[in-house]
């Protein structure tokens, strides 16, 4: 079993929203991160992995059936959702009991220590934690049994730098305890993912506009300046989609290197996440 | 059997960050109560009723929270999370009720100590009944508000709750008030017979039924909602 | 060791970690036999993804400067002249590539650039 979650033609509708045949793979000791906008159906499909919500197609986790096995499944997986936790009037050692009684594999010890790490009070409800410490208790929370998968729905969303840098900090501490661990991240913070995800899937619009590694997209993705001119000469399959600014053309590529060789055009920078994001939304088709 | 318990600690945590309000609402009805001996007999029916909301209110909690999906993403149930629910508010009652008594006792000895009157005379079959009656009447509106607010929510079930209460007084007002201007033909002494003898039976036996019925209807519901 | 990767550098990064972990190699600094950092720590120190440096160390396996063993990790291969030979002809074609670029575009004859050449060439000796 080399992937952690597989999923296989998943949909699901609502009345103004359509989840149309999502299928990916999260493999084993890898970061996949979800992208796309708010609302396309990022939050939709990892509820689906959870079976916090129905859905058609076909989702494995661990190699079991999500739905028939899936309180066995949960024992397995740390989970951090957006605007979900288990309540706002308790603190961090009702958490403890809590989560000793769903767990089999809670430890006490690391979640202790992990709060001590990250100087989370101790006596305070959860109501009066800054956003920072509630996104850190509710990782620390996450992954305090042991999961072999971590699943997470915007854990750095309104967060500074420097918290967003920690919690980054704790994920990859995370995946390099154990080689057989995933993570599913899903997030609307691209420049975050460029510096952990090793694949990226993009969501738009209830389907799935790519799933590629992410060295490729930072590596051979290019956008390449032009004028005009330049621009007409460009054959329709060495490009993406293409922007008409005011001053210049910019077009998406997917081989810089091959493009390079092949145009005189000089101006070629890499791309990043979020600029290649941008592109297949606002971009124009050739 | 675990995660059942983990849930209604997480119930019970809620709770416990408003014990002082708790606390404070029971001494005034055993104050409120103590005035007179007529007045001692509501003690056990409203600690009921308060006792009752307190345990309806544990929904407003998880509603305020938003804590519905992510309990559903730890390893349980919909089928676990109605079951511990039901639990803690059977438990909560019959706690509640079992106070009611206590402190209707207790009042009756703080009346007659302040009235110097000496040892008071307890009627306590009337406080069981009281206290029975008081029972069964929060568990037919929670028996009829879980699967409610199950199906529309904690916010919206708070203004159903009141307005079912108000209904439900109206019909006893109205069924009383009826009942004292026609005869009936039916035979009063054999009614009179039957409720006293099984009385008790019965109203356990309804009370039972009612939470079976609702625990069913509420599954139903949960589980077809999205 | 030090691996100091450039994200505006036009090289890719994998290529940049060859090339840091190579000259490691070549000054010393990696001995032989010694062990590498696992693909994910290294990934993880560098804040990139697991693929790339995984690309970068299927590289240099394949050209001989490391060897992996299954379960246990990545290891400096004993050095070899053959490979240092192999590596300064790479650097001299990408030299000379750059060379072609700029004559390509001032328009400057091959003669001219054999010329120049054997100039400098025949200056060192």
């Amino acid at each position: 079993m080399e992937n952690n979650i597989i999923l296989k033609k998943v949909s699901k509708e609502y009345k103004d929203f359509k989840l149309n045949d999502i299928s990916f793979n999260v493999p084993k000791g890898s970061v996949v991160g979800l992208i796309g906008e708010n609302g396309v159906g990022k939050t939709t499909t990892i509820k689906a992995i959870l079976n916090i919500i129905s859905s058609q197609g076909t989702i494995i986790v661990l190699g079991k059936d999500n739905k028939k096995y899936e309180q066995e499944i949960k024992q397995e997986i740390g989970v951090v959702l957006d605007d979900s936790f288990l309540s706002d009037y308790i603190d961090i050692k009702k958490i403890d009991s809590i989560m000793k009684d769903f767990y089999k594999n809670w430890d006490s010890k690391k979640y202790f220590n992990y709060i001590k790490k990250f100087k989370l009070p101790k006596d305070k409800m959860i109501n009066d934690f800054s956003t920072g410490m509630k996104m850190k208790l509710k990782i620390i929370t996450a992954i305090s049994h042991n999961p072999k998968i971590l699943i997470l729905d915007e854990p750095t969303s309104g967060l500074d730098p420097v918290v967003r840098n920690e919690i980054l900090d704790i994920f990859r501490e995370f995946i390099a305890e154990d080689e057989e661990r995933s993570i599913l991240m899903s997030t609307h913070i691209t420049s975050d993912l460029e510096h952990i995800s090793d694949y990226i899937v993009f969501i738009d619009n209830g389907h799935i506009i790519f799933n590629l590694p992410t060295e490729e997209l930072l590596e051979n993705y290019g956008i390449v300046k032009c004028k005009k001119e330049e621009f007409e000469k460009i054959k329709k399959e060495d490009y993406i989609k293409y922007k008409k600014e005011k001053y210049q053309y910019e077009i998406l590529v997917n081989d810089r290197f091959k493009f390079k060789k092949i145009y005189p055009i000089n101006t070629i920078d890499r791309a990043s996440i979020e600029d290649i994001m941008l592109f297949y939304i606002k971009g124009e088709n050739k | 059997m675990n995660n059942i318990k983990g849930l209604i600690k997480k119930d019970l945590y809620n709770l416990s960050s408003y014990k002082m309000t708790v606390l404070v609402l029971v001494a005034f009805i055993a104050l409120f109560g103590s005035f007179s001996e007529d007045s001692i007999q509501f003690i056990p029916i409203a600690i009921s009723a308060a006792i009752g909301m307190i345990m309806l209110s544990t929904f407003n909690y998880d509603e305020s929270s938003k804590s519905e999906h992510y309990i559903l993403s730890l390893p349980t149930n919909k089928r676990e999370v109605i079951k511990s629910k039901y639990i803690l508010i059977i438990l909560g009652n019959i706690i509640g009720s079992i106070i009611g008594v206590i402190i209707t006792i207790l009042a009756a000895y703080i009346v007659a100590f302040i009235k110097k009157s000496g040892i008071p005379q307890i009627d306590y079959g009337l406080i069981f009944t009281y206290a029975l009656g008081g029972f069964f009447g929060v568990s037919l509106i929670e028996a009829i508000q879980i699967p409610s607010i199950y199906k529309w929510g904690a916010e919206k079930g708070r203004i159903q709750m009141f307005i079912l209460i108000f209904i439900l007084v109206m019909l006893i007002m109205g069924i009383v008030y009826i009942a004292g201007n026609i005869t009936f033909n039916i035979d009063l002494a054999f009614l009179e017979n039957l409720f006293g003898k099984y009385g008790v039976l019965l109203e356990v036996l309804m009370i039972c039924l009612m939470y079976f019925i609702s625990y069913k209807v509420s599954n139903k519901i949960y589980k077809n909602k999205e | 060791m030090d691996i100091i990767i450039s994200n505006m550098s036009s090289i890719p990064i994998y290529e940049q970690i060859k090339q840091a972990i190579k000259d490691a190699i070549l000054n010393d600094e990696l001995k032989e036999e010694e062990m590498l950092p696992s693909v994910r720590n290294l990934a993880n120190d560098l804040k990139i993804s697991f693929l790339t440096v995984k690309k970068a160390y299927d590289e240099l396996e394949n050209e001989g400067y490391i060897r992996t063993i299954q379960g246990k990790g990545s290891f400096v291969s004993p050095k070899n002249i053959e490979l240092i030979r192999e590596e300064n002809i790479k650097e001299i074609e990408r030299h000379i590539e750059k060379i072609a670029e700029l004559s390509k575009i001032s328009n400057i004859s091959e003669d001219e650039i054999i010329e120049l050449f054997k100039l400098i060439i025949n200056g060192e000796v």
